[in-house]
């Protein structure tokens, strides 16, 4: 389990990308990833290409990051999603929160 | 022939034990003095075998190499219940004891 | 430098002994000496040491021997030995360690390293015995980890309580200990007889889970008991939970109203996997999930709608929560929702339950636990064959208010956010006689105003309501008028008259629609489809005692009469 963050190709965004299961022990990392980057991303990019595993404490922080980017003003996108990850976000029905693609 | 004692362990040893050296020494000498009735008086060689380990032990804790080698020389062969050679091993050990315990009493007192 | 500790040598070579006890004591140690075997098991039960030197070859009992015996005697305790040993083979050296030993010691003995390994296992001595503290206390937060668990259950299971779990219609699988997963399975009637059913999944796990179920719970039958429907129960459990659970925290939950008169049931969806219609033809439907799960977003953004479906007796509502469908087996491989699905298309509505059960179970093989599935199951059938609902029989010797009357009228505001169901049904069961009655009046009550509503201001057809597709386009075209609706009323109008003895009730309902032509529906025979659908009439003439309509059909009174016993 992996996350790295950086800023956008832009400089106003910041992109997280999750490898391997993104589950309850990936909490730690996930928030420091985008609470201390030194600036204010304008919109959040979570990519999921190398995510083996999604689970409800997953859906958790993803609702945290919406909540630190601004709630409903948030503009955090979801890339990368591999069939699994799909079928767990759809059952959600996170797409009415978050851009999915 | 090769010295009776070790030099350098008796140092340490001597060191070590500072005022009780001489206590052990003597300590030594009467302990060697029962295991060689022991060995001497041994019908088994279970016994025998046992014995003469206790003996190459305590021998190569005070530094008497010489007298340790016999020790284990009559260990192996009542080890492997040989008995040609052993009347000889013994008297060996024997007289390796005599000499140990001379030398240790003189390195004692010295 | 090392803590001073007991150290126990065994040996039964005097010389040794001297010697090896001047190297300890020299270390600062205290010595304790053994002669023996016997000896040092005494000495060993004795004094406790924390280090022991034994020869490995003693008359008697061995040297292995009583390290065994030692290591027994300390228990869970770790005690070191090292071995003293002449012996130079290397696998006689290795029967040391294997016998229990820690280290070894070969003669002659070097200061130094006795020294060194002294310190090394004292070092690993301690290492023990704080991971054993940390370890019983470890175990006393367990325990009352779980004491507060079992706390926590105990008043949940008050406050929740199974409401009509048990009834006829419903099968269902949970543990008592789900609510530590996050599972909870509530079901309860309303008072027209309604049978609401709410299956939820918390995240989280042991009691960040079970706290979020106690105001659900609460919320669900206090409002289930006054009429409520269950899209208002529904939005405000979201309310609540997204007010009082953290970020992040959520409930995903489907509910169910089931309408035992009309056949029909209504399926909120809301994170979990589909929910399954199985119909006694064998066809299967899924109704999937259609919205967000209970108490992330807040009341502005929640969508309370449902999907209705028209069912016929002995067709069945299944739903479960994630356990089921990501039961694994032994390789690590999912049962999976389309492996359930297709074995819902193949087995028969009746036997569903016990199939799906049984299936999972086999899935999981060895590990599979009962206590990890929750299932439920609820059938269409009769009311009679569930009873009516437990209505509130007080048998108050006061006399509460007897003769009243009240005026309620909705305007368009009102009409569009607002249920008075609940609170008109709140001010009628004041009346101690009526309470007894209290389901049939809430059914009027409700039927009349829908009729009021639905057909008479929106001016809705009901006919609609005969298809199953006309359902989903019944509540459009409704959601649609009410949201351009920009004038009408409905007014209530309720007049209550008693004595001791007798008593009755009017509850005449008023709109400003256009009406229908009540005559020749009166006139029509039972048959008359506009007896059977919209305005419900023939409802109405079963529950009340007379029901009179006046001038063009937008003006109902329902009539109850009521005596006390003597």
């Amino acid at each position: 389990m992996g996350i790295r963050s950086e800023a956008s190709p832009d400089g106003k965004g910041l992109t997280i990308a999750i490898a391997g299961r993104f589950d309850f022990s990936a909490h730690k990392d996930f928030r420091q990833s985008y609470e201390d980057v030194g600036f204010e991303p304008s919109h959040f990019t979570v990519d999921l290409r190398e995510a083996t595993y999604l689970d409800s404490s997953a859906l958790g922080m993803l609702l945290l990051l919406r909540d630190h980017a601004g709630g409903d003003a948030a503009e955090v996108r979801i890339v990368n999603c591999n069939a699994d990850v799909r079928k767990i976000l759809t059952i959600s029905n996170f797409e009415q929160l978050f851009d999915i693609r | 022939m090769s010295e009776p004692l070790d030099d350098a362990l008796l140092t340490e040893l001597r060191e070590v034990m500072g005022g009780a050296f001489a206590t052990l020494v003597e300590t030594f000498i009467a302990d060697g003095e029962r295991r060689l009735d022991e060995v001497a008086c041994a019908s088994v060689d279970d016994a025998l075998r046992r014995s003469a380990h206790a003996l190459k032990g305590a021998s190569a804790n005070l530094g008497a190499v010489r007298l340790a080698a016999a020790c284990g020389v009559l260990e192996s062969l009542a080890r492997s219940g040989e008995r040609e050679g052993r009347p000889a091993a013994l008297a060996r050990v024997q007289a390796e004891f005599t000499v140990a315990r001379d030398a240790l009493r003189r390195y004692a007192s010295a | 430098m090392t803590a001073t500790i007991r150290v126990l040598v065994a040996d039964d070579s005097q010389t040794d002994r001297l010697l090896l006890s001047s190297i300890v004591a020299r270390e600062g140690h205290e010595v304790v000496t053994a002669v023996d075997g016997v000896d040092a098991l005494e000495k060993f039960t004795a004094c406790n040491p924390q280090l022991v030197l034994l020869d490995a070859l003693m008359p008697g009992l061995d040297g292995f021997e009583v390290a065994r015996r030692i290591k027994d005697l300390a228990r869970e305790d770790f005690v070191p030995i090292i071995f003293l040993t002449s012996l130079t083979e290397a696998d006689e050296l290795a029967r040391c360690l294997v016998a229990g030993g820690d280290d070894f010691l070969s003669k002659p003995y070097n200061t130094v390293i006795l020294r060194a390994k002294i310190i090394a296992l004292e070092r690993m001595r301690q290492m023990h015995a704080t991971l054993q503290l940390q370890r019983d206390e470890i175990a006393l937060h367990h325990a009352r980890l779980v004491r507060e668990q079992e706390a926590a259950k105990s008043i949940f299971d008050s406050v929740a309580h199974s409401g009509c779990l048990d009834a006829d219609n419903i099968r269902h699988l949970i543990s008592p200990l789900a609510i530590f997963n996050g599972d909870v399975l509530l079901a309860a009637r309303n008072p027209s007889g309604n049978m609401y059913v709410l299956l939820g999944d918390f995240t989280g796990h042991g009691l960040t889970a079970s706290i979020g179920a106690m105001p659900l719970a609460e919320i669900f039958y206090g409002m289930t008991q006054k009429g409520f429907l269950i899209g208002d129960i529904l939005r405000e459990c979201n309310r609540k939970l997204n007010e009082i659970l953290p970020v992040g925290y959520f409930c995903c939950a489907t509910a169910v109203d089931f309408n035992f008169w009309k056949r029909t049931v209504e399926v909120w969806n809301g994170g979990l996997p589909d929910a399954y219609v199985l119909r006694g033809d064998g066809r299967l439907g899924a109704v999937r999930s259609r919205h967000l799960p209970l108490g992330v977003v807040g009341p502005a953004r929640f969508d309370a709608t449902v999907e209705t479906y028209e069912l016929e007796h002995g067709d069945r509502i299944l739903m479960c929560t994630d356990g089921v469908v990501e039961s694994r087996d032994e390789q690590g491989g999912m049962f999976g929702a389309e492996r359930l699905s297709a074995l819902l298309a193949r087995t028969s509505a009746e036997h569903a339950f016990e199939v799906v059960r049984e299936a999972v179970l086999s899935h999981a093989g060895e590990s599979a636990r009962e206590d990890d599935l929750t299932l439920v199951e609820i059938a269409m059938c009769d009311e009679q064959e569930v009873g009516a609902p437990a209505s509130r029989n007080e048998t108050s010797s006061a006399l509460g208010p007897l003769d009243w009357s009240m005026t309620y009228e909705l305007g368009p505001v009102s009409m569009r956010a607002f249920n008075p169901l609940p609170l008109l049904q709140h001010v009628l069961m004041e009346v101690p006689s009526l309470r007894s009655r209290g389901g049939e009046i809430f059914t009027v009550l409700s039927e009349l105003y829908s009729n009021a509503l639905d057909h008479g201001v929106l001016r809705l057809e009901s006919t609609q309501k005969s298809s199953a597709s006309g359902f989903a386009a019944f509540y459009a075209d409704r959601g649609r008028a009410l949201e351009h609706l920009d004038g009408g009323f409905v007014r209530f109008e309720i007049t209550s008259r008693a004595n001791e003895r007798t008593g009755e009730l009017r509850i005449r309902v008023i709109d400003s629609g256009v009406g229908f032509d009540h005559v020749a529906a009166r006139e029509g025979g039972p048959s008359d489809p506009r007896r059977l659908h919209g305005r419900g009439m023939r409802l109405l003439d079963r529950l009340c005692d007379q029901v009179t309509y006046f001038g063009r059909g937008n003006d109902v009174e329902a009539l109850f009469r009521w005596s006390r016993p003597s």
